[in-house]
């Protein structure tokens, strides 16, 4: 290979290291007191309270019981929605996917408002039993699991899904001629064939949970959680606490990672030829037929419950709904306001170019790393490709403080400006956070294409450029659009990172709902949540489309 | 070849990592020249075609254009056009965008290029399908694009890769003649690789016949098949079965250059003697290879002077004269025989000799590798 390809690609990995990489060391470093000597005191600190130890353990159950729920739910739909024919199923079944849209803030506020002490069903209950209190209070660990277990049972369903559009029909003849049963082919070759898929849900559903902010910030109250945990350190003034935390956290991830790929290394089950997959089950009695629909129509409901509330709500004026099971007014008004109030604009308008920035950044070097990388392979190769993946193995949370140290310093020999409180701190962070959706896109894409392609267009005498903006750019396109769309909806709905990096000139929507909530103003929360619901389900459906899912 | 060869390969090697792919190969191929590389998969004729388009750099040896040394010229500046095997048509282009990519590339004008998609196409008999999608294409039509694209701007060279592999055999003997037609109709000199004897024969001009990554032989089709240099050509190239045996004196009543070979099939049993042709000299008593052809034995009755004993073990039905596979008494050598549909049954007991006036069988010196086999 030439050298210039060579350096080029060494350029590029320095590049994500500075940005990826070296904030995590620097809070590594300074959590262990470097700069001033070293020092273990932080962590002995750590080490000594028990409400760490606590926020830790409560981190890793939750995100284990997560993953299991959303498996207990997520499985038996995807079996559902994929083997079983009747009438509606391919929009219901693309339905039951939406709550993966929905950014973690907007889904726990729309539950706040559907399942919460003063929500839809405990007004009705009230009503309905002429209760004088609410019958629960929507908190604590049920709270978070059951927010969770809404918002991630899709991965299962996803996975579940795909796995068994992909199986091969002929397995399962070839199972029942060797005079396997029903439950023996389920147990012996559906559900190995299924493994990996399952593997990949689990995985995601634990690192997602892992980084979970929303919900437990929300619901969690006293309840805390080492995202939470982390934020109220920070917010306390106790930045090297924040920092323990935050490597405790960081290190808990990545452990988990780990033993994630040694217990399922991801083999490939595919070896054999592609087949057909298996016809669904079409349901002959008219009674089965029509209970499958009218429980496909159900579970359809029940789980667009929290967006059709969110959106009830948001015609809501402020103060108008007080004791009444249902609201006795419905207006406009919050929208108009939304607009109208160049103070209530702005939170918007910050989300959309920050979002918009960050989401051309993470393309761009997400498309030049994956070249780069697919080019020169070998290990500078996979170093890249390690480079562009690891935010998303790092939660949030770490990410932000971690960018919070680096980046509150100005020291330019070492790699260091100061970017804390200006603008660029926020889109900086959205791209970084959003780079291993651009890469992998772009990966794919970029692995997709025929190398003979580029060999032809420069046997018919195009050179570099035009082979990238004639062939490579046009073929990787789809890809890159889906990988953009949902980075775009990713950054526009972001909590996590802006609650630890903004500004008040850069408050991002998810802030504002947050503020809007804190002054009782639900409509207005509520209407912010509709939008981005909206532009995030518009988004999901491009993705979707793209995708061929 | 009278003229400066137009394209010349000179003592080319080529490796990928431990494993040798090609070793010292030389070509040389005159203007106009329509050229086949020949092999079995594995063979290196791929690689040699990618080095040629300049797809991969070889580790020794140049490439020569009418004496120009173009061995590091980029790809995109050697103007030699490509049929890729997949085709490589770019799947968000129409058809005539397709064969306008190269036309753009070197600057031609709207109008310019318009006409030369035109012509191309109607050269290809897709005169018409300028703006269908691929997609609407069948695979002949596909492979007929893909010609078109490399051929309108004009290369110096035309590089075919398998052109016809993923074309159904009946579309691809129609389709080896309109290939042949358009090659024939531009006179472009084009090197051509293919696994398929039959597409060499038809298509080259003359044939080269790679091995484990060295040049075997190149001759016309005729040279090939009658005047095979060694064993592993007598067989790749056409039918032929290969009998061990020693080296006998030279057969004067058939000329220069006819030995004869001393069979000895089983033993304790009489040898038997069949005069073939040896281009090596030899000393008699050498250990050697008799190549036949199918066609140049013939049944007779068991017993007689120089027949070799057998029975028949199979029987290939293929119109006009039939294939026996014959198995020689008490050896395990197996012998192929043309010869009229009637002419035995499986079971049978026969006698093989030397068909008169047939193509002579060729000799080779026995190679100790392959006494193995």
């Amino acid at each position: 290979m030439t050298s210039p390809r060579r350096s080029g690609a060494w350029a590029l990995a320095a590049l994500l290291a500075w940005l990826v990489g070296y904030p995590l060391l620097i809070t590594v470093g300074e959590a262990l007191g470097l700069g001033s000597g070293f020092t273990l005191e932080f962590f002995q600190t750590f080490a000594q309270r028990g409400g760490e130890w606590l926020a830790l353990w409560r981190s890793l159950w939750i995100s284990l019981a997560s993953v299991i729920l959303s498996a207990l739910v997520g499985v038996p739909l995807g079996f559902f929605f994929e083997r079983a024919e009747f009438p509606g199923r391919r929009l219901l079944g693309a339905l039951v996917a939406l709550p993966v849209a929905l950014p973690p803030l907007v889904g726990v506020i729309a539950f706040l408002f559907l399942y919460g002490e003063s929500g839809f069903v405990s007004r009705a209950l009230m009503a309905l039993f002429r209760l004088e209190d609410a019958p629960w209070s929507l908190g604590g660990p049920t709270a978070i699991l059951l927010i969770h277990t809404y918002s991630m049972y899709v991965y299962f369903y996803l996975f579940t899904r795909a796995a068994l559009a992909r199986l091969d029909s002929s397995l399962l003849e070839a199972s029942a001629s060797l005079g396997a049963g029903g439950r023996r082919t389920f147990f012996r070759v559906v559900l190995p064939q299924l493994r990996p898929a399952l593997a990949g849900a689990s995985l995601l559903t634990f690192m997602t949970s892992l980084a979970s902010f929303s919900a437990p910030y929300i619901f969690g109250g006293g309840y805390r959680v080492m995202t939470t945990q982390i934020v109220a350190s920070k917010l306390n003034g106790d930045l090297e606490m924040a920092r323990v935390e935050t490597v405790m956290l960081a290190a808990m991830a990545l452990v988990a990672l780990a033993v994630m790929r040694l217990l399922d290394p991801g083999q490939d089950l595919g070896g054999t030829v592609r087949g057909i997959p298996p016809a669904r089950r079409n349901f002959q009695r008219p009674l089965v037929r029509w209970g499958a629909s009218i429980l496909g129509y159900v579970l359809a409901l029940v789980l667009l419950l929290p967006h059709l509330t969110l959106m009830l709500v948001s015609l809501v004026p402020v103060g108008t709904w007080t004791v009444e099971a249902l609201p006795p007014v419905l207006a406009l008004g919050n929208y108009g306001a939304l607009f109208a109030d160049p103070q209530r604009l702005q939170p918007m308008l910050n989300s959309a170019w920050m979002a918009a920035v960050a989401t051309a950044g993470a393309l761009a070097l997400g498309l030049l790393s994956a070249r780069a990388s697919l080019r020169v392979k070998g290990r500078l190769g996979r170093l890249l490709e390690s480079l562009i993946a690891l935010p998303w193995a790092i939660p949030g949370t770490v990410f932000a403080v971690a960018l919070a140290t680096t980046f509150s310093v100005r020291a330019p020999q070492f790699g260091r400006f100061l970017l804390i409180g200006t603008p660029w701190i926020l889109p900086l962070a959205y791209l970084l956070r959003n780079l291993p959706l651009t890469g992998r896109a772009a990966f794919s894409g970029l692995r997709q294409l025929n190398p003979a392609l580029e060999e032809a267009a420069a046997s018919l005498g195009a050179g570099p450029w035009r082979r990238f903006r004639k062939v490579v750019l046009p073929m990787v396109r789809p890809a890159l659009a889906a990988g953009g769309v949902l980075a775009f909806i990713t950054a526009l709905g972001d909590f996590v990172t802006s609650i630890v990096l903004y500004t008040l000139d850069t408050r991002p929507i998810s802030i504002e709902i947050l503020a809007s909530l804190r002054l009782q103003d639900t409509g207005l929360a509520a209407a912010y949540g509709v939008l981005l619901m909206t532009f995030s389900t518009v988004a999901f459906v491009v993705w979707g489309r793209e995708k061929g899912v | 070849m009278q003229d400066s060869p137009f394209l010349v390969l000179d003592k080319i090697d080529k490796s990928f990592g431990e494993l040798h792919v090609l070793a010292n190969v030389e070509l040389q191929v005159a203007e106009g020249e329509v050229l086949a590389l020949l092999g079995p998969s594995g063979s290196g004729k791929t690689t040699a075609l990618r080095l040629l388009g300049g797809f991969e750099s070889p580790d020794r040896g140049k490439i020569l254009v009418r004496g120009k040394d173009v061995t590091t010229l980029p790809v995109s500046r050697r103007r030699f056009g490509m049929v890729f095997q997949h085709y490589a048509l770019f799947p968000h282009l129409s058809v005539g965008e397709n064969v306008a990519f190269g036309l753009e590339t070197q600057g031609w004008g709207k109008e310019r290029t318009h006409h030369r998609v035109q012509e191309m196409l109607e050269l290809v008999d897709l005169a018409g399908f300028e703006d269908r999608r691929l997609g609407q294409t069948s695979g002949g039509q596909q492979q007929r694009v893909a010609l078109a694209r490399a051929l309108a701007p004009k290369p110096r060279l035309l590089l075919l890769d398998e052109p016809l592999s993923n074309l159904d055999p009946t579309l691809r003997e129609r389709t080896r003649s309109q290939l042949r037609d358009a090659i024939d109709r531009i006179g472009i000199t084009t090197i051509l690789v293919t696994h398929e004897q039959e597409e060499a024969f038809h298509l080259g001009d003359r044939v080269a016949v790679l091995h484990q990554g060295r040049l075997q032989q190149v001759g016309t089709p005729e040279e090939l098949y009658e005047r095979p240099l060694n064993r592993f050509v007598a067989t790749f190239v056409g039918r032929a079965s290969v009998v061990p045996g020693l080296l006998g004196p030279t057969d004067e009543r058939s000329g220069e250059g006819h030995r004869e070979a001393r069979i000895c099939w089983a033993p304790g049993m009489k040898e038997i003697r069949w005069t073939g042709f040896l281009s090596a000299p030899l000393e008699p008593g050498t250990p050697i290879e008799i190549a036949l052809r199918p066609e140049s034995l013939c049944f007779a009755q068991p017993g007689g002077e120089n027949v070799l004993p057998g029975r028949v073990l199979e029987r290939r039905y293929r119109g006009p004269l039939t294939y026996y596979l014959v198995q020689v008494e008490g050896s395990p050598l197996h012998l192929e025989v043309l010869a009229p549909g009637a002419a035995a049954r499986p079971g049978d007991s026969v006698g093989i000799t030397l068909a008169e006036g047939g193509l002579a069988p060729r000799i080779f010196p026995q190679d100790p590798e392959d006494r193995a086999l």
